[in-house]
């Protein structure tokens, strides 16, 4: 495999969709608990993108400096971590704005990426964050199955490389699957990695690195700390499940996936960074080494 | 006029720090996290504030005006602090000084700070201060990466002091720890009793208060003591005075050894159990002769 996309987006443990219904304890954060897992990047000389939920700089300011200050790229998770078809395309419009100006703010640089709630964009969402400035988006997923994200419309984009779209000087990152038969299995998302043993993600990856060049990982603060989470009384089994399972040894088993994919010739990169040797590069869409 | 700043000022070497300056008619902020402070001193500003909200430190940097900063907030190194996790020692010992350090150095403002010994983790030599730091734990990991912070600010007057344990008259909890298996009754004698290192939180502030004088002959890295070490033998002497101490179990020498093998067998794979236990049967000794020069 060419290349590979570690991403975080940077919430914290109750913006979770399916935990919202509970009340929640909020004096219990996960965000200031990412130290170990940015050595271990820094341990393996990874840059990843980190998009930011807004309304978290504001208690974690530190913690978004030190990411920065890491060298890694910073990107935007929205405002607040309400789904996008919940918001009319005005409001949205000044909210992505105000999100973007927050975190820059914060970092003193400009932030060009963005990715959705849950992956909920909508072409004209996704038309007005161009608008406002922002240079890519990460938001794209071929995943019918989960009723929450949507099949976006990327009309007019041309794939300029595996998992990568461009339409003028915007592009958009597709979130892989692993096609087998005539389903997809999003293999690239946090839970699915807390749940598989590692056995069954290496048949997976490997089955997955014959299809595509590109891979694209996604993870949350919340499974990178063992910190425990203060669940009401009311959780359901299922729902306490599915955000508990694999926890504890995540961060051991996501060291293990990087060695993989390493072993597997990729090269760790942040997102946005065809756009700088774009442009350098009129003919043609490179990446920086 | 400018201000002295305490960080940390409502702990325990905090206050004495604070009154020190002001006996001597310094005006001096001090932030710690409490609503109040018990100093009522018209020459005391207090600023309650949660340091690791950057906004904050940025806001307080822009409104005052400082002489000196006198950096002594941060988590200490307690047995508890075991479920203290590495992100928070490093979030608040490594990072708020970091910021601590960078705001302070945007106005070359002259910087204490209160580091400690364990930063040179465990050696049987005296340890003096071109001794290499092997900081073994969180928490010494976290005070010695905030070291290594002020050392890369460009010509950054400041002073690390990296002190020995510290011990109140009315807080002698962690001295006694290396003699009383059961306080105030039960107590243990090694041989004619052992040495170890300590530093009076009056000792403490004293240093500090001659720095803030003369900041610009005081700098570098020195490590911190009493002027003698502390002898368990005559520290159960002068507790069996005050009616303590009564019944104290006397073993020979040749225990320590046998103590720190077992130490080394039980704790193979866990180096900070290891150090912690270190402390007690095999203190670690500090050359004072930088020191003394200082004073
Ligand atoms: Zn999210």
């Amino acid at each position: 495999m060419k290349y590979t996309y570690l991403t975080v987006d940077v919430e914290e443990w109750y913006d979770l969709e399916y935990l919202k219904k509970y009340d929640a304890d909020k004096s219990v954060e996960v965000i200031p608990e990412i130290i170990d897992f940015l050595d271990l990047l820094d341990e393996f000389q990874i840059k990843a993108t980190f998009f930011v939920l807004a309304n978290v700089v504001e208690r974690n300011d530190d913690i978004i400096q030190e990411i920065a200050r890491r060298n890694h790229s910073i990107g935007c998770h929205g405002y607040d971590h309400e789904l996008l078809y919940k918001k009319n395309p005005d409001e949205f419009q000044t909210e992505v704005l105000k999100a973007k100006e927050i975190i820059q703010n914060c970092i003193k640089c400009d932030v060009e990426g963005y990715r959705s709630a849950c992956f909920s964009m909508e072409r004209d969402k996704l038309d007005a964050i161009s608008k406002v400035g922002y240079a890519y988006d990460s938001s794209y997923i071929k995943f019918e199955q989960n009723q929450l994200y949507r099949n976006l419309d990327i009309n007019g984009f041309e794939s300029v490389d595996d998992l990568v779209y461009k339409n003028g000087d915007f592009f958009e990152y597709e979130i892989p699957t692993l096609k087998i038969g005539k389903y997809n299995l999003p293999i690239s998302g946090g839970g699915y990695l807390r749940l598989l043993p590692f056995w069954t993600l290496h048949i997976l990856l490997s089955m997955y690195a014959k299809q595509k060049n590109n891979f694209l990982l996604y993870i949350h603060p919340f499974e990178l700390t063992k910190t425990k989470l203060p669940f009401s009384s009311e959780i359901g089994w299922k729902d306490n499940f599915r955000v508990s399972v694999g926890r504890k040894r995540n961060l051991k088993k996501i060291r293990k996936v990087i060695m993989l994919l390493q072993s597997m010739g990729t090269e760790f990169c942040t997102l946005g960074q065809q756009q700088e040797v774009g442009e350098n590069n009129e003919k043609s869409i490179g990446y920086r080494q | 006029m400018k201000r002295v700043l305490v960080t940390g000022s409502n702990g325990l070497l905090g206050k004495q720090v604070v009154d020190a300056l002001l006996r001597e008619n310094f005006e001096v902020t001090g932030i710690a996290t409490g609503d109040t402070s018990e100093c009522r001193d018209p020459r005391f500003n207090y600023i309650s504030a949660d340091l690791t909200n950057w906004l904050k430190v940025d806001a307080i940097f822009k409104e005052n005006e400082f002489s000196h900063v006198i950096h002594l907030a941060g988590i200490a190194h307690v047995l508890k602090g075991m479920n203290i996790s590495w992100s928070r020692y490093y979030r608040v010992n490594t990072m708020m000084s970091r910021k601590i350090f960078e705001c302070a150095s945007a106005e070359k403002t002259p910087i204490f700070f209160a580091s400690t010994v364990d930063v040179y983790g465990f050696t049987d030599d005296i340890i003096n201060e071109s001794t290499k730091p092997k900081p073994i734990g969180d928490y010494a990991r976290s005070k010695y990466l905030a070291e290594q912070s002020i050392l890369e600010l460009p010509d950054q007057p400041y002073l690390i002091a990296r002190f020995a344990p510290i011990y109140s008259e009315e807080d002698r909890h962690d001295m006694r720890r290396r003699y009383y298996l059961r306080f105030p009754e039960l107590c243990y004698l090694i041989g004619d009793g052992m040495d170890y290192e300590f530093l009076s939180s009056k000792n403490a502030a004293a240093l500090i208060v001659k720095w803030v004088k003369s900041w610009e002959t005081i700098s570098g890295i020195v490590n911190v003591c009493d002027e003698k070490r502390h002898n368990t033998k005559a520290l159960i002497q002068a507790d069996r005075e005050n009616g303590w101490a009564n019944m104290v179990l006397w073993m020979p020498r040749w225990i320590k050894g046998l103590a720190r093998v077992s130490v080394d067998m039980a704790f193979y794979k866990k180096p900070l159990l290891k150090f912690s236990a270190y402390k007690i049967i095999c203190p670690m000794q500090i050359d004072r002769s930088r020191l003394n020069s200082l004073l």
